[in-house]
């Protein structure tokens, strides 16, 4: 196993009595980055999860986590990996503190250890100001913060979040967006599950996509990008659309095809991928009397490429 | 009737005949039934007796546990449940009025047991050819017990309107039937030698033996039992219906804020709560150790720490203050030997009940808020997260066993220890045995049911201890005390090492599903 990498998973498949909830699933987590997790509901993103974080046995395949297999090794790697669910976890007749400092000590913290530990999470979390609060009188936002200080307690070096934005308001999702950026500036790893694309796209470097069981893509997302973007495409946008310009465009050597986009004034015109030759576009535009107002190679975005690689419905 | 109304109750009744449960009980009391009037054939094979009335007996028996056990958390929970679960206030935004909630959820409960009860009459009615008992004897006291399920039914059915938790309401109704049944005689008493008159509990008092389900069972269980039983069914009748449009008229009155806090597990009173914690909980409680933090957790979260040590230490004082008081006001002397026996007797029974709901609820709560799989992360194994837990739930018991304690101390030097005699070592062993086995059971119970771990398994224990006997009985082994002991002692072992697994399965099971 490569240094970089902090896990590997191989061929992972999983059935729950006939229903074969992951099926061969094959990607790798990279050190110290925010890697998506993302795929249509019941794509069996949480039973891979539940298997990186040792809660359920690889039935077939193999799972490495900093070298060791999770399903012999679970005890070791428990240490090193932080799990927050995608419920609420917590005891509500506690404090924020006596529930941290119980989880400290049940991972067999120090005292002297868990004060720092915790002092220093309740600061990255923002919540020194509701130590001594109650759980149960805390706001969802709040709650789920207190879930991943949980999940952070005993320092570990990976983190596994199975939707830790859901049910969130806006704000409570950007600000804990901003903790996990934060968090990956310490030296964490980060494995987060979620249906929010555009915030994955903007956080993670990382992406793996799972549709029915089945690996859609895994890796960087600038490369997901790249491989659902066709070559040679392009955006044109006008302050208003010429006839004179479209004739124009579709007589151009290496023509593939043209559309308009809709509600806007835009062209996305396709030409052939070599030879790559975008500003004699550019030329025909303004020979023609276009008022140009953006010009961008056409690359797909997160969730464009997501909806390409997925197919539509939910899996029953 | 307006199906609007019976909406609930068709739900319910469907949702009830699709449970494996309902057949498997039915399956087990006809079982049973069948095993008793076999044994009782071959016990009587001679000739002589009343086999029937003997048979009869036995399921008479066997029916009010199972009605005073199982049925008492079975109806408790009929509203509790929606409450817990945060769906009441669901319910009622469908516009469901009180009457078509109260009758969808209770009665098809009651219905449902009320099957269970017929469901044995053709079974029974086979001891009429053993003799000793008639059919108009058997459908007399099936008449007292089917009424008797609706009355109890009911009153839970109002306890569980008016209160959050079953728990709750089960110890509620057991309080109310204790107070009518042991109470009020003693109350009558007590004033009558105090004060002069009785203050109308005599009255009471006789009126509560005479409507009472076991007055009317020992009245038909008479060899020359030839008149009809109309008092009891007619007044437990009566009475559960009253009680009935009680919980119908109170419910809107107990259940208004329903449906604010949907939160499941989360109580009315908790959104309303303040961020602090109890400062009676909150002062002194020193850190979690390392080693017994779960312990730590379970001990002074679960369970409410020092102060319900004292609390239930100060509970038996008081108790045994009462009864001593009263006993002394009616006249019977407080001997050293009597003191003795009630706190032995109070000590003990207060051990007993501590122990069964701490571990009936050991994982309840962690199933409920779903911690489980958050705990069993922590780099512990499941066994040992288990027992700690049991530590705490053990340090629970220790004000009853002090108590107890005491009163053993007080006649300590009148107490001859014969401990090694073979009859009593090997009486030690078969009740260790058990306590193994009911301590695990109880606990597998609980990680399947949402209620009624407790009474199931003593039911259960019940049933199987005369499984044993007659099974004693049919292997010719009556005689053989000792044989019988070991025997039965050594399955109890392995039934309570194979819980013990299939207990660790569940819980990995259940952290796996979380």
């Amino acid at each position: 196993m490569s240094d970089s990498l902090c896990c590997q998973v191989q061929h992972l498949s999983h059935l729950y009595k006939t229903h074969l909830a992951v099926n061969q699933v094959t990607f790798d987590i990279t050190s110290q980055s925010i890697h998506g997790f993302v795929g249509p509901n019941g794509a069996g993103k949480t039973t891979t999860l539940k298997v990186l974080a040792t809660l359920a046995k690889p039935q077939s395949g193999k799972v490495t986590m900093f070298g060791m297999d999770v399903a012999t090794q679970f005890k070791s790697v428990r240490r090193r990996i932080g799990y927050m669910q995608d419920h609420f976890s917590i005891y509500r007749k506690m404090t924020v503190f006596e529930y941290l400092d119980f989880f400290g000590a049940a991972y067999g913290l120090s005292q002297a250890e868990r004060d720092k530990t915790i002092t220093d999470i309740l600061a990255l979390t923002d919540m020194s100001g509701r130590r001594d609060d109650l759980i149960t009188g805390l706001s969802r936002g709040m709650q789920q913060r207190v879930s991943l200080a949980r999940a952070l307690v005993h320092d570990p070096d990976l983190l596994l979040l199975d939707e830790p934005a859901s049910g969130l308001d806006p704000r409570a999702r950007i600000e804990l967006m901003e903790i996990l950026q934060e968090l990956r500036s310490l030296g964490k790893t980060i494995f987060i599950s979620s249906h929010i694309l555009s915030e994955l796209s903007t956080l993670c470097d990382h992406v793996t996509i799972l549709d029915r069981g089945e690996v859609k893509y895994t890796g960087t997302i600038g490369g997901l990008v790249k491989d659902q973007s066709p070559e040679g495409a392009y955006r044109i946008e006008l302050e208003a659309l010429i006839p004179e310009v479209e004739t124009a465009l579709r007589a151009l050597p290496g023509f593939v095809s043209l559309e308009t986009v809709a509600q806007s004034n835009a062209y996305r015109v396709r030409m052939e991928a070599t030879p790559r030759n975008p500003t004699r576009l550019l030329e025909v535009v303004f020979q023609n009397g276009g008022q140009l107002k953006s010009f961008r190679e056409d690359v797909r975005q997160l969730s464009e490429a997501f909806m390409d690689l997925t197919q539509p419905g939910v899996r029953s | 009737m307006n199906p609007g109304v019976t909406a609930l109750f068709v739900r319910s009744l469907r949702e009830e005949y699709r449970k494996p449960a309902t057949y498997i009980a039915r399956f087990v009391m006809i079982t049973l039934i069948l095993l008793m009037l076999l044994a009782t054939r071959q016990q009587y094979r001679w000739g002589g007796g009343a086999p029937g009335l003997a048979v009869f007996q036995s399921v008479t028996m066997l029916n009010l546990l199972f009605i005073g056990l199982i049925g008492l958390s079975y109806f408790a929970s009929a509203i509790t449940e929606e409450k817990e679960d945060g769906t009441l206030g669901l319910l009622r935004m469908t516009n469901m009025s009180p009457l078509s909630i109260l009758l969808g959820k209770s009665t098809s409960r009651l219905i449902a047991f009320l099957i269970l009860l017929a469901t044995q009459l053709p079974f029974v009615s086979l001891a009429v050819a053993l003799g000793g008992v008639s059919l108009k004897q058997i459908f007399s006291c099936y008449a007292i017990l089917g009424a008797f399920t609706f009355l109890l039914g009911n009153l839970t059915l109002l306890f569980s309107v008016i209160f959050r938790r079953t728990s709750m309401v089960v110890t509620v109704t057991v309080a109310v039937l204790l107070v009518l049944i042991f109470g009020v005689p003693i109350l009558g008493a007590f004033f009558r030698e105090l004060i002069g008159t009785d203050l109308g509990f005599g009255t009471l008092g006789k009126w509560i033996i005479a409507i009472s389900p076991t007055t009317g069972l020992a009245q038909v269980s008479e060899l020359q039992f030839d008149e009809g039983v109309f008092m009891q069914p007619l007044s437990n009748f009566v009475i559960g219906v009253v009680l009935f449009l009680i919980s119908w008229a109170v419910f809107d009155v107990f259940n208004q804020g329903e449906g604010r806090g949907a939160t499941p597990g989360a109580s009315r009173k908790s959104t309303l709560k303040s961020t602090s914690p109890p400062k009676v909980f909150g002062g002194g409680k020193p850190r979690p150790s390392t080693s017994y933090a779960i312990t730590w957790r379970e001990f002074y979260f679960q369970y409410g720490g020092v102060t319900r040590l004292w609390m239930n230490l100060l509970f038996m004082l008081v108790a045994f203050g009462v009864i001593a008081g009263i006993t002394g006001v009616i006249g019977t002397s407080v001997t050293l030997e009597a003191s003795s026996g009630l706190f032995i007797t109070i000590g003990l029974f207060t051990a007993t009940i501590t122990w069964a709901l701490q571990l009936g609820t050991v994982f309840k709560h962690e199933r409920l808020l779903q911690t489980w799989s958050s705990l069993t992360l922590t780099p512990r194994s499941i066994q040992r997260i288990a027992y700690e837990k049991l530590i705490a739930s053990a340090v629970a018991t220790l004000p009853g066993l002090l108590v107890a304690g005491f009163g053993f101390l007080l006649i300590i030097e009148h107490f001859e220890l014969e401990f090694l005699q073979t009859e009593i070592f090997l009486a030690f062993i078969y009740a260790i045995a058990w306590f193994l086995f009911i301590s695990h059971m109880i606990v597998y119970l609980s990680l399947w049911l949402r209620w009624g771990a407790i009474p199931i398994t003593l039911v259960g224990s019940f049933i199987l201890q005369i499984l044993m006997t007659l099974m004693m009985a049919l292997m010719g082994m009556g005689g053989s005390f000792d044989g019988a002991i070991i025997m039965w002692s050594f399955a109890l072992a392995i039934a309570s090492t194979i819980l013990y697994m299939l207990i660790g399965k569940r819980l990995e099971s259940l952290a796996e599903q979380e």
